[in-house]
């Protein structure tokens, strides 16, 4: 058991050795990750003190207090949230060695290459093939929806090495570079005028062997990892009351008494009372041990930050009458880290549209509560009892 | 009996986890109990509904040892904690049992304690509707006057009162709240039970003829033992609400998982499977919310948030249960009715959740139209 005093005296090490103020940012982060205070929930030697997830807070309090420089989470979301737990799961030591480090100081940007046209929901579907040559793969098909992608060194990349195969048997999990002359990425511009994602083609991609993680045919296990980390990543929570939306929607009822009315008062309580309760429970989240991984559980933290989210940001653009009607900027850009809460209601409000559909849509969600955790009767699928090349798409 | 609430006691200086077990044991205790003593089949006869009252309480107090959980020991009481006595009504909810735990032992008992009258193995009920919100200072029920410590008037639907010896009254005393106490065989005190939409917690009218009362408290002591008392009996109802809210998710979880129609079970319906997992996330969303109020950081705070989304969603939970249920819902041999009908009179049971919200306006910043 470490104590909080214990965790501020390491971090007084750290910053003693690397003085802030003198060293480059990457150094700092390095040393950070070596000293394991990166993320102290994480094993020793993976950058961690095998400590809980709300540890970090006395640790973060503390390099903040030092003035020392942040890994900028935001611009390297998948790679933080979904990539790393799975490495961490399925990765060779040799992989990890590899990978970890240069992700978590965001010296190295990852994405996700999952989504395809025919392949959202039922990711399952993925028709993306990856052929052995040799000691090499070599990769062709076609992703959606590839967030980051313009940013990103290496994806994690979902292919079908046996077509042949049950649809989820025939799935394999490989690390992609995204250096690759066969990785072109095109911008896909969305709802709020800029383009987050993009349409990524793989033509003769080419990833040694060694870049496969997990076995041959283990693909959809791994993913399903990915996916369920990818949930409390994304639904995880806030952890001071009144953080993220419901903080910044309280803030504009709070500067705009002329626009009160009594319905969007009781609407506003309402929500304030979901996100205080959804802050307890991803709290309950925060302080499981670190080897206890996010499960379908974990999928309803997701379904009510999504329908909080986008609740919140349509009374919002509500109350704000005819100032909710403009819009700060539709200029088509390719940011470099998505905000939910940042720029203004218009932009809050489109941006939350897509937390109901990425990451899992709600009702797909819906449907993993009712079979894995109320035991309800699976969904038809015509699809699950043959060989994938032979079935319906 | 794994676990006693002297042991809980004891268990307020360990770690949270330790006493978070302590609750549990304790809750397995009360479970086992009402499931033998007070199981639905019984429940539903309505004419033994005060014997099986009686039963409960007897077993709770005196077999499981309940009497005084909140009265800190060294006023004779278990010096349990909060989260003891959400365990327990979180059991009593998911049986809906007929029990003068939440009224007694959690609402009264610290009361009493607080004005320095505790009186551990007591029956008491505070006289007040069963709507009475917790909201700024405490307004006693109009009509309700003292003249020379002679009470007169009358409170209408007053939860907890049909097995009280101690009746406690809030009353304006030289344009001050007061607390008053007298026992129920005094003169002029008279109770007239209520036809109760609720049947397993039934309500009483009392009226009050010239009745000598002792007054135990008054001023700033008196309304905040009040204010602390119908927060607590918010977080206990919250923790009933969300065993209410268990029982009526799992039985309707139970059935659609049995019976079938067109061929298939009924829980096989996306229709259904989608509402059922909204509704599993809004009970897990209760529970969470009961339990942060039953920690006491924040009562005020948490009290109305607990209170607000605790009673919508056992009504939610027990009006899906009888639509789930189709005609057996509907039949009155079917304990789900009884759910529904507490769950319903419990929205409004120490103020409605608009109220609460209401009130969590003026505490978080949040100012109205
Ligand atoms: C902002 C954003 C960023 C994204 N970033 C990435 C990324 O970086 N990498 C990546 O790989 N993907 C990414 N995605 C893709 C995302 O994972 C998919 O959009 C999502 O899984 C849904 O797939 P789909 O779009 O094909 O919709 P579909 O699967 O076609 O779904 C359409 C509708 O049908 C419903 N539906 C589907 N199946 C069922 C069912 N069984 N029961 C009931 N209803 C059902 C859905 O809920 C939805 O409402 C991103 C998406 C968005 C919006």
């Amino acid at each position: 058991m470490t104590s909080a005093a214990d965790l501020e005296g390491l971090v007084a090490r750290l910053v003693a050795a690397h003085r802030p103020a003198s060293t480059p940012r990457p150094a700092f982060l390095r040393a950070q990750y070596d000293a394991g205070l990166a993320w102290v929930a994480k094993p020793v030697g993976r950058g961690g003190l095998g400590l809980t997830v709300a540890d970090q807070a006395t640790v973060d309090r503390a390099l903040h207090a030092a003035g020392a420089p942040d890994n900028d989470p935001a611009a390297n979301s998948i790679g933080l949230g979904m990539a790393a737990p799975t490495l961490l799961r399925y990765g060779t030591t040799d992989q990890v060695d590899r990978f970890l480090r240069p992700l978590w100081t965001g010296e190295e940007i990852w994405c996700q290459l999952f989504s395809e046209p025919g392949a959202g929901s039922d990711l399952a579907n993925v028709a993306t093939t990856a052929v052995l040559d040799g000691d090499t793969w070599v990769v062709d098909g076609q992703k959606v929806w590839t967030s980051g992608a313009q940013n990103a060194a290496f994806a994690i990349l979902v292919a079908r090495t046996d077509p042949g195969a049950f649809k989820h048997a025939g799935l394999t999990y490989f690390i992609c570079p995204m250096d690759d002359p066969g990785v072109e990425v095109r911008p896909l511009r969305q709802i709020t005028g800029e383009a987050e994602f993009n349409e990524v083609f793989l033509t003769g991609v080419r990833i040694p062997d060694e870049l496969r993680l997990g076995a041959v045919g283990q693909g959809w296990e791994v993913a399903t990892a990915t996916l369920n980390n990818e949930r409390v990543a994304i639904g995880g929570g806030e952890s001071r009351r009144e953080s993220g939306m419901i903080g910044v929607v309280a803030d504009t009822w709070r500067r705009h008494p002329d626009r009160r009315r009594p319905v969007l008062h009781d609407r506003l309580l309402r929500l304030w009372v979901d996100a205080e309760v959804a802050r307890l429970a991803s709290d309950r989240v925060r302080r499981r041990a670190a080897d206890v991984a996010p499960g379908p559980g974990d999928s309803a933290a997701k379904v009510t930050f999504a329908r909080i989210a986008q609740q919140l940001t349509s009374l919002e653009v509500e109350l704000l009458g005819s100032e909710g009607m403009r819009y700060d900027d539709w200029t088509m850009r390719r940011p470099e880290r998505v905000s939910f809460t940042g720029r203004g209601p218009g932009y809050r409000y489109l941006r939350a549209k897509g937390n109901s559909i990425e990451g899992g849509t709600s009702e797909v969600l819906l449907n993993l509560i009712a079979e894995r955790v109320l035991g309800l009767p699976a969904e038809h699928r015509p699809d699950k009892g043959a060989p994938w090349n032979e079935t319906a798409r | 009996m794994t676990t006693s609430p002297a042991q809980s006691t004891s268990a307020q200086s360990s770690s949270a986890e330790s006493s978070a077990a302590e609750s549990t044991a304790l809750a397995e205790a009360v479970r086992r109990m009402l499931a033998d003593r007070a199981p639905a089949t019984l429940l539903v006869r309505e004419d033994g509904l005060p014997a099986l009252h009686q039963r409960v309480d007897d077993a709770l107090n005196h077999e499981i040892g309940l009497a005084g959980l909140l009265v800190p020991d060294d006023q004779g009481g278990l010096g349990g904690t909060l989260l003891d006595a959400a365990a327990v009504a979180t059991e009593l909810g998911r049986a809906c049992a007929p029990s003068d735990f939440l009224t007694s032992t959690v609402l009264c008992g610290p009361l009493l304690a607080d004005v320095g009258d505790p009186r551990p193995d007591a029956v008491a009920c505070l006289v007040v509707p069963w709507d009475t919100a917790p909201d700024g200072p405490f307004r006693p029920t109009p009509g309700l006057t003292l003249t020379d410590d002679l009470l007169h008037g009358s409170v209408r639907s007053v939860a907890g009162a049909t097995r009280a010896d101690v009746l406690v009254v809030p009353v304006l005393l030289a344009g001050e709240i007061a607390i008053a106490t007298l026992s129920p065989t005094t003169a002029g005190v008279k109770l007239d039970d209520v036809t109760s939409l609720d049947t397993t917690r039934p309500l009483t009218d009392l009226t009050f003829d010239a009745s000598p009362v002792t007054i135990v408290a008054g001023g700033e002591v008196a309304s905040a033992a009040l204010a602390s008392a119908l927060d607590r009996a918010c977080v206990a109802l919250a923790a009933e609400q969300v065993g209410l809210a268990s029982w009526c998710l799992a039985t309707t979880v139970a059935h659609v998982q049995q019976r079938r129609q067109f061929g298939r079970v009924l829980g096989s319906f996306q229709a259904l499977k989608h509402r059922l997992a909204h509704l599993w996330i809004d009970v897990d969303s209760a529970t969470v919310a009961a339990q942060a109020g039953a920690t006491g950081a924040d009562p005020d705070v948490m009290a109305s948030v607990a209170q607000s989304l605790c009673s919508e969603v056992a009504v939610r939970a027990a009006e899906e249960c009888i639509q789930m249920l189709g005609g057996i819902g509907m039949t009155w041999e079917h304990p789900a009715h009884l759910y529904l009908k507490r769950a319903l009179v419990d929205l409004s049971a120490l103020g409605t959740p608009e109220q609460h919200r209401g009130r969590l306006a003026g505490l978080v910043d949040l100012p109205p139209a």
